[in-house]
């Protein structure tokens, strides 16, 4: 004959406690009468129905039952500000460990979001941008060439499509093209501007700025590009053409473009403002094209060939989807380039959002941006920041036996644990505030410190609304991340223990946590290690390893497409300090390559294949010092007379020895040459391709001037001198142009320019990430030591030697870096064995490589535990025992 | 003269903690009240009455014994304050007052 557990346990569970007992026993009393008159079920449920009607406000239960001052309370806030200062202050080192910690990751934080943020909102602005894609494709030179990925068209192609495909809103072709600007004065000689970028002067449509909308400053963009002849300038450019005269006074003025194209500005408009790869500053009508000889250089019935220069882009109706034109598209490829053409081409939408960062699509102007490589930045600064805030747990929870009293006095006064968790947080909050506040004045000067590092243009608004909204996030993440767990676990102190003096500290857990965190941290900290060491030994053995020829004191120089280049060349070979002088294409090894189709026939088979050509003249091997198998080198000629072929070309034809090769015939365009000589391997392309088949020849192609300096017993001084000679020379041949020189050295090394970026990353990454934590682990061993002073003090008395004490301090950690090592190798293994896997020639993954890491960091910590450590051993136990 | 409003229902819970003298708690005060009233009354608006009255000062409590009945629970018994006692007389005076002022032969005579 009871009454409902459950309405008693509802009851219990609503009503304040110190009504509970009355409220109940008056219940019982009843349900008992009830029982008796009207039996046990309508008893029963009487005394639910009773319970149920105690839901009134005198009897709920409160927040609390005592005074206590609501969170928000300006006296109780003010309170928790004293108490925050008062215990930053009273930690010094703790205090500025973290937040040097913090600041360090949210600074790192904050960077990178200002990079990736700047390089995700490339040409996001574009009213409509979801419906303009470019027109790019897939080409195919002959039957059994490759198929590549192509950001381009042939010059025919936009034209076609806006005519054959329908459902189109819009479509835009334009050509990129280099030149030297004239401006005409009313003086005798034009203003020259030397063309600068490839990314500046384009041939477009009208309907260009039907799909990106400029905002015109001066002209009628309706009809400004209509014709031929016509112009639109960016405002800036404007100005740097014609000065700071008014915009309107501009138009109708003359430009001459390739010498001889004379055009007038139509119109003026405003640069973009946000990011965008369209950074195009001459917009030419493209009309022009067919009425000048510009058409020389842009066939536009050309459906053969294909350059990168041939740009298009397609706006779509609203609501139509890029797969809905992939089968017109297909069928277009299939009816222009039949199978007895030599170049096959199915065009393709390419999304603007993805022009920025595909590759594979590549054009003349736009800079692309490393996805995965932005996405490893992301990792990294969060990576950063969740080791300092660890160390924040670390120090905070180690700590915590310092605050039990104040917890404990706290919760006496009546704070309930909620209150104190606040407390605890705004602590933390003010911590994370400071830390943001430094890094928002250190943002600039470490932008300008890694300048190599940031994407180019990179402009940095901190006050913007996003950029704050991000400080606010990252505020409140890093404080509830770092607080959240110190305060829970202060809190939840009992106060009759904490005040009558009992430790509570290490009891349970014992400080596994705070050990797993550590853990943690050194995982991250020994990943980072082991790819520092990976990432630079990889560097060094593409820096050192030999390349097959010789790249020291190699000047390249480039004349142009006219005739005067030989007549350079013999300038310069006479010069002093110029050991020799060749004329080429290109270095042996460098961005630009060329491929070409030779076949090899003998008795049995008919070998045909891709052979990568290096075409320059006799001077070409010795110059860069190519060593010879078999065979000699080509003699001097006008023309291709003779072939040299490299080893594994030799090998894919079928010839055992080197020596083989030699005299037999190769096919070049429908003439056979004789191979008189067999090179020993050497690179061509950065260490990510394989080495190929080669041939070096000499062709009329080769207009590019290469010249080695004389460096036996030679100083820096006179290669400065002989560079000043060249200059000199150059400018005997060409008075109008200016004098433009590469390193061979320099050009090689730009073809690792990602992975440089990628190393200095990575060692950035790594300081950070080892400096913090070993800022946490002194932290932690300060503390640590302090704690056990009286027990290194009895120790000591008792006999205990300063290297025992000190091993019994260490030891605990070194075993945590170790466990942290034995985590982070197979980790580190996978990661940098994807890094890798991108290089055909490479360094491989020795174990001494984590060994040493793991001694490195072990080092480390030795080196920042021990310091506390010995200080706490040498201490006189007199000191630490005098006072109990 | 100011004086702490007394609700209807709180004028009768407060003479019934009188009416019951030694023994006024939440479950005799309830019952008494019906007794008397002939009303029903739930036990929580009793509580809530006596909870009001114990804040305005017109009663005090303390805790009784625990009885077998109330599984093992004490009772809280009531009593009334000076404070209660002057509201309850200041009440009847106005009223025997008001009484006193009616004329005869206004109010219609009920026959019982």
């Amino acid at each position: 004959m009871k009454p409902p557990r459950r309405a008693d346990r509802l009851l219990e569970w609503f009503c304040t406690p110190h009504l509970v007992e009355e409220i109940q026993g008056d219940l019982y009393e009843r349900f008992t009468r009830d029982v008796h008159r009207l039996g046990l079920p309508k008893a029963r449920q009487r005394y639910w129905f009773n319970v149920l009607r105690f839901i009134r406000p005198f009897a709920l239960k409160r927040q609390s039952d005592y005074y206590s001052p609501g969170l928000s309370s300006s006296n109780m806030l003010r309170n928790y500000l004293k108490t925050s200062i008062r215990t930053l202050t009273r930690h010094k080192v703790s205090t500025l460990i973290n937040l040097f910690g913090l600041t360090l990751g949210i600074t790192a934080c904050l960077v990178i979001y200002l990079i990736t943020n700047y390089e995700l909102s490339y040409d996001t602005f574009h009213p409509d941008s979801e419906r303009i894609y470019r027109l790019v494709g897939e080409s195919q030179y002959g039957k059994t060439g490759e198929k590549h990925p192509v950001g381009f068209v042939p010059n025919a192609v936009p034209k076609a499509i806006r005519e054959e495909i329908t459902g189109l809103e819009t479509v835009a072709a334009f050509h990129n093209i280099s030149s030297d600007v004239l401006i005409p004065t009313e003086k005798e000689k034009p203003k020259r501007f030397e063309s600068s970028r490839h990314s500046e002067l384009v041939v477009v449509d009208p309907q260009f700025f039907d799909i990106f909308r400029y905002q015109w400053l001066a002209g009628n963009p309706k009809t400004a590009l209509s014709e031929p002849f016509k112009v639109v300038l960016s405002e800036q450019k404007a100005h740097t053409y014609f000065g700071n005269i008014p915009l309107n006074h501009i138009l109708g003025k003359e430009i001459i473009y390739e010498d001889s194209v004379r055009v007038s500005v139509a119109g003026i408009v405003k640069e973009w403002a946000q990011p965008s790869d369209f950074g195009f500053t001459d917009f030419i009508s493209f009309a022009t094209i067919r009425a000048s000889k510009l058409r020389q250089s842009i066939n536009l019935d050309q459906w053969t060939d294909i350059w990168s220069a041939s740009q298009a882009f397609v706006k779509l109706p609203q609501g139509a989807t890029p797969e809905q034109f992939t089968a017109q598209l297909h069928r277009f490829g299939k009816m222009h380039f039949t199978k007895d053409m030599e170049l096959q081409f199915t065009p393709a939408l390419q999304p603007l959002s993805d022009l920025h960062f595909n590759v594979n699509y590549d054009d003349n102007y736009s800079r692309k941006a490393h996805l995965p490589t932005l996405y490893g930045l992301m990792a990294i600064a969060a990576f950063i920041l969740l080791i300092a805030a660890i160390n924040f747990i670390n120090l905070a929870t180690a700590q915590s036996a310092m605050r039990a009293k104040e917890t404990g006095i706290r919760k006496v006064m009546g704070s309930s644990r909620a209150n104190l968790i606040f407390q605890f947080l705004s602590e933390t909050a003010l911590l994370t505030l400071i830390a943001v506040l430094i890094s928002l004045v250190l943002v600039n000067p470490i932008l300008r410190l890694f300048q190599t590092l940031t994407p180019e243009g990179l402009t940095v608004n901190l006050f913007s609304w996003q950029t704050l909204t991000f400080l606010l996030f990252v505020t409140i993440i890093t404080s509830l991340l770092s607080g959240f767990y110190p305060s829970w676990m202060l809190s939840s102190y009992v106060p009759a223990l904490t005040l009558k003096g009992q430790s509570v500290l290490n009891g349970g857990e014992k400080g596994y946590l705070r050990k797993g965190l550590i853990v943690f941290q050194f995982t991250v900290s020994l990943v980072f290690i082991i790819g520092t060491l990976m990432v630079s030994r990889q560097l060094n053995f593409m820096r050192h390893k030999d390349l097959g020829f010789s790249t020291n004191a190699i000047v390249s120089i480039r004349p142009g497409r006219d005739d005067k280049g030989p007549v350079l060349a013999q300038k310069i070979k006479q010069l002093a300090g110029v050991e020799r002088v060749t004329m080429e294409w290109f270095p042996p090894m460098g961005q630009a390559f060329m491929v070409t189709k030779l076949t090899y026939r003998d008795k049995k088979k008919n070998v045909e294949m891709d052979v990568s050509a290096k075409i320059g003249d006799e001077n070409f091997i010795p110059l860069y010092q190519l060593r010879l198998l078999a065979g000699r080198n080509f003699l001097k000629s006008d023309s291709l007379r003779e072939l040299v072929i490299n080893e594994t070309y030799a090998k894919a034809l079928g010839f055992k020895k080197p020596a083989d090769a030699l005299n037999k015939l190769i096919k070049f365009q429908d003439n056979a040459f004789p191979v008189v000589g067999v090179v020993a391997d050497f690179h061509e392309q950065s260490f990510h391709e394989k080495i190929g088949p080669v041939f070096i020849a000499n062709m009329p192609q080769a207009r590019n001037i290469g010249v080695k300096l004389a460096t036996q017993g030679k100083q820096v001084g006179d290669l400065k001198t002989t560079l000043a000679s060249l200059e000199q020379t150059w400018k005997s041949v060409y008075p109008d142009k200016k004098f433009e020189y590469t390193f061979l050295d320099d050009s090689i090394a730009q073809l690792y320019e990602k992975e440089q970026k990628t190393g200095q990353l990575v060692n950035t990454a790594t300081a950070i990430a080892i400096l913090i934590s070993c800022m946490g682990l002194f932290g932690l061993a300060t503390f640590t030591a302090q704690q056990r002073t009286k027990e290194i003090g009895v120790r000591k008395v008792l006999g205990a030697s300063v290297a025992s004490i000190v091993a019994l301090l260490t030891k605990d950690f070194l075993k945590l870096v170790f466990i942290a090592l034995v985590l982070a190798s197979p980790l580190a293994w996978w990661a940098m064995n994807q890094w890798l896997r991108d290089f055909v020639y490479k360094v491989d993954l020795d174990w001494w490589v984590f060994a040493f890491a793991g001694v490195l960091a072990i080092s480390i910590a030795l080196v920042t535990v021990s310091f506390q450590s010995i200080k706490a051993a040498l201490t006189n136990p007199v000191k630490s025992l005098r006072s109990e | 003269m100011k004086r702490t409003y007394l609700g209807e229902f709180e004028e009768l819970v407060l003479l019934t903690v009188a009416v019951l003298h030694e023994g006024a708690y939440g479950v005799a005060i309830t019952d008494e009240l019906e007794r008397q009233t002939g009303r029903s009354v739930s036990i929580s608006a009793v509580h809530a009455a006596l909870h009001r009255l114990e804040e305005k000062g017109m009663l005090k409590s303390q805790m009784g014994e625990a009885t077998a009945e109330r599984g093992g629970r004490r009772k809280r018994l009531f009593s009334v304050t000076a404070l209660g006692s002057r509201a309850l007389h200041d009440i009847r005076a106005m009223r025997d007052q008001l009484w006193e002022s009616i004329s005869p032969n206004v109010l219609p005579t009920l026959s019982i």
